[in-house]
């Protein structure tokens, strides 16, 4: 092994040893990220072929059995293998040292397992949904409901070993992140102090250390009624079909949050520095996320609107999922405020970051009518719903992945890649994007049920521009990555903190050395101090 | 479409008022915020690398004013929504009461006289109806979206779901719960009647001016209402199980070896237990048995039928 010279930066060294058991922490968040954004295209590409299959009514391209296995390809890959490890495992794991001036993560081995746990898991899903014969590949969607999937012949053990598996990679995560923050802060960098970036990824940390083993137990459960005919949720042998929901959606609302909150950090640090302001409302902000954190273990309940479930849980429900709106709405304004009185550069980190508002204004504001009981019963299980959650995964996660690999490409990669290209690229995703999506929440409202292979006539004219939207949404992502990636072979070397940030990750050169900082910074004061004017 | 729904049923039009509601609350606030929002990123913009900003971190007093508005209003919208949907969920006592059952991948309805009814539902006009639900396999979801109502159907526990519809005509039934690979064939039809076809119905007459069916034709009517179209047709083809063309009287074989001619009884038996006797070369498709949901009178018009298919 080479060692460390001081001036030796990160992507430095070559060769596949040097990067598969490097402990440094930005090269297993590299890693990550060349990992996640793969299984992104991927499930991209099956978006593409299921929106195809919905170009028209009747068959397509494929079969009734075809298309399920498209959207459960797509489903399945973007949940397990893209968003959930998502911002954490990637900007999380690059970032959050540099961020807090710690020379790595407090578990370096632990990060690398994680990775390598995660890369086991991601061959049992693969297994599951592409390794078999094509009739046997995975059909019961990714929430695999019993007793569908307890019936289905088709992959449903490996996939629930997989996600299992990543279970495990996403406890170590969060629990490396945790202790991290708590314990590997630079002198003087205080809770008050700490960037909201690294407040999102510890509330979502929590969250993923208390909810993941929920999933894991419930997996377990469904494995062992396939294998033994113990009956936990088949009817038919004693189970409660009910119980799998429940338990299910126990980790998967509060997983929603780990995708969403980290988003929701990283453009609570593109604003200041792009309006070259104070964030608004540090503590409201910072807090918010742990409320929110805290709030969506209790809400879990709304996918079960019309299960069957008694009339007083679902009202009670209805009830904790409103309180969701609060810290969400808080969060909303307090961003919108920064600007106030700024002087904003509307580069292209900046411009990811405000379609992020205004994508997350509709997917906040459209999950009024689904927390509303009286509106729900209809909209659920509607494209309604598929539209709300796309605009908050979509429209808030993936578009607050790319506000912060754009904003921190040149110091991951010491490049820049080209701006007027980046902003063509952003425009093609944002129409492309509301041209998909804003005619499902129609659809929905007009009822056309999710998972439809078929359609009755009346429903096609907003199909097909949903799907010609698709097409414009997956080209603009190929111009996007395009335009990243031949900015690391032609882009013109970045400086060392082209945007005056006031983080810490920005006094390290770029690409930052492997040692991180030569020696611990001491923090003097906030990290936000951004504005001309000081107040007395 | 179920676009507008007023006046299709109370519930519905109820609902719609709720919706509207939501959706204007939503436009102001989605139009305010980005209002504002675009505003400032126009306003602010960067003229000169010296453009002084002002150091605003916050106020307890705004941080309050918008912590307390959303929260009145989401209590309010909690409220009124929980007055609809209690309604929603609380059938009148004299309801009309239908079982309704759902299998992989066809919806049965079975009446208080125990007559059975597969894919159409039939039901007065400006009378509530209940459903009693329950699947026979996986789970499944009813749903009438120009009511604005729907349940999920579970196996082995009853779900209900109630409506009244105040005018007659024919309207979707959608399965909205992901049930394997039909599930999006797997439609229905509701058909409001008004009271004078309603007793007809009930007493199995013929509409005003038309013949009575023969047998045949109520077993032509039966062989598509149960779905038996969809694997047995009437050219001879072979969909997924023997075609219907010609086999009553021919001789049978079967996979054990044995082999008869196509009688009534065997045709009985093919239907309430199809396993019993296994089709040479039917191996890989099974039928589902219709024990329950054929009655012998119906059995017999199935008989007719296929002895007509000659
Ligand atoms: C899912 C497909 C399917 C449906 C729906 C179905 N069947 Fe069948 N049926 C089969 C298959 C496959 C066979 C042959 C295997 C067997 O004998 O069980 C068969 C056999 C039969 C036979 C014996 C035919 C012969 O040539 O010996 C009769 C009679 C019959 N079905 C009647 C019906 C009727 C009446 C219905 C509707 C009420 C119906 N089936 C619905 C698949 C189906
Ligand atoms: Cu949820
Ligand atoms: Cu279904």
């Amino acid at each position: 092994m080479s060692h460390a010279h001081a001036d030796e930066h990160y992507l430095q060294a070559k060769g596949f040893y040097n990067w598969f058991f490097s402990v440094d922490h930005k090269r297993i968040g590299l890693m990550y990220l060349l990992a996640i954004l793969f299984f992104f295209l991927v499930a991209g590409f099956s978006a593409i072929l299921v929106r195809t299959e919905l170009l028209f009514p009747g068959h397509t391209i494929v079969d009734a059995r075809g298309y399920n296995v498209l959207f459960t390809l797509h489903g399945a890959i973007m949940v397990f293998l893209f968003i959930v490890p998502g911002i954490p495992a990637t900007l999380g794991n690059f970032l959050l040292p540099l961020m807090i001036g710690a020379k790595d993560v407090a578990f370096p081995r632990l990060n690398l397992l994680s990775f390598w746990i995660y890369l086991l898991g991601v061959v049992c899903v693969l297994y599951a949904l592409v390794g078999t014969p094509w009739k046997d590949w995975l059909d019961t969607g990714w929430t695999l409901y019993a007793p569908y999937s307890v019936q289905s012949s088709t992959g449903v053990i490996p996939i629930t070993l997989g996600v299992f598996i990543l279970g495990f990679s996403s406890i170590l995560t969060g629990l490396n992140f945790t202790v991290t923050i708590h314990r590997l802060r630079a002198p003087g960098m205080t809770w008050h102090r700490l960037p909201l970036f690294c407040w999102a990824i510890y509330s979502a940390s929590l969250i993923q250390i208390l909810a993941t083993p929920v999933v894991g137990i419930t997996l377990l459960l469904l494995i062992m009624e396939r294998i033994f005919g113990i009956g936990f949720f088949t009817p038919a042998l004693g189970g409660d079909p009910i119980l799998f929901e429940n338990m299910f959606w126990f980790y998967s609302h509060p997983v929603v949050y780990i995708m969403i909150l980290p988003a929701m950090g990283v453009v609570a640090e593109i604003l200041p520095v792009f309006s070259k302001k104070p964030i608004f409302g540090y503590r409201a902000i910072a807090y918010s996320s742990l409320a929110i954190a805290l709030v969506s273990f209790f809400v879990w309940g709304h996918h079960l609107f019309v299960s069957g479930m008694s009339y007083w849980s679902r009202w009670v429900f209805s009830l904790l999922t409103f309180a969701v709106a609060i810290p969400t709405a808080i969060k909303v304004f307090n961003w919108i405020s920064t600007l106030y009185k700024g002087s904003i550069r509307l580069d292209s980190p900046m411009l990811y970051a405000c379609a992020f508002i205004f994508l997350f204004t509709i997917a906040g504001l459209t999950g009024i009518p689904l927390a509303t009981l009286a509106t729900d019963v209809h909209l659920h299980d509607s494209y309604f719903v598929v539209a709300h959650f796309h605009y908050t995964m979509q429209g808030g996660t993936v578009i607050g992945l790319l506000a912060g690999l754009h904003f921190w490409y040149p110091k991951i990669f010491g490049k820049m890649y080209n701006e007027l290209a980046s902003k063509v690229g952003f425009w093609m995703l944002f129409i492309g994007f509301n041209m998909t999506f804003m005619p499902q929440f129609l659809l929905g409202y007009f009822g056309m049920p999710r998972r439809y292979y078929d359609y009755l006539q009346e429903y096609a004219d907003l199909h097909f521009m949903s799907s010609i939207g698709a097409y414009l949404n997956g080209l603009a992502y190929l111009f996007i990555f395009g335009n990243l990636i031949y900015g690391l072979f032609k882009g013109k070397a970045a400086a060392k903190n082209p945007y005056e940030s006031l983080s810490l990750e920005w006094t390290v050169p770029s690409p930052p050395p492997l040692t991180n900082f030569d020696e611990v910074p001491t923090v003097e004061d906030w990290t936000y101090g951004y504005a001309s004017e000081q107040n007395a | 479409m179920p676009i507008d729904v007023s006046g299709i049923s109370e519930i519905g039009t109820r609902v719609d008022q709720v919706q509207m509601a939501l959706i204007w609350l939503m436009a102001f606030c989605f139009i305010a915020c980005n209002a504002v929002l675009i505003y400032f990123m126009l306003r602010y913009r960067r003229k000169s690398a010296n453009q002084p900003t002002a150091d605003l971190r916050g106020s307890h007093f705004i941080e309050t004013v918008w912590t307390l508005i959303p929260t009145i209003v989401v209590i309010i919208i909690f409220f009124y929504g929980i007055n609809v949907w209690s309604d929603m969920r609380t059938p009148p006592e004299d309801s009309y009461q239908i079982n309704v059952k759902a299998r992989q991948w066809s919806w049965s309805f079975e009446y208080p006289d125990g007559r059975v009814e597969a894919t159409e539902m039939v039901v007065p006009v400006d009378t509530p109806i209940k459903l009693n639900m329950v699947s026979e396999d996986v789970l499944h979801s009813f749903f009438l979206p120009h009511f604005r109502v729907k349940e999920d159907v579970v196996p082995s526990q009853y779900t209900y779901l109630w409506f009244e519809a105040k005018k007659t005509g024919d309207y979707h039934i959608f399965c909205t719960e992901y049930c394997g690979k039909d599930h999006s064939a797997m439609l229905g039809n509701l058909k409001v009647v008004d009271e004078e076809a309603w007793q007809r119905w009930l007493r199995n007459e013929p509409e005003p001016g038309q013949a009575p069916l023969s047998p045949e034709q109520r077993g032509e009517k039966l062989w598509e209402k149960w779905g038996c179209k969809g694997c047995h047709s009437t050219d001879g083809s072979v969909v997924l199980g023997p075609s219907f063309k010609g086999i009553y009287g021919k001789e049978e074989h079967f996979e054990s070896g044995e082999s008869l001619v196509i009688d009534d009884n065997y045709i009985r038996e093919s239907i309430y237990s199809p396993q019993a006797k296994i089709v040479k070369g039917f191996t890989n498709q099974l039928m589902p048995s219709f024990q329950g949901q054929l009655k012998e009178d119906d059995i017999s018009d199935v008989i007719a039928f296929i002895k007509s298919l000659q």
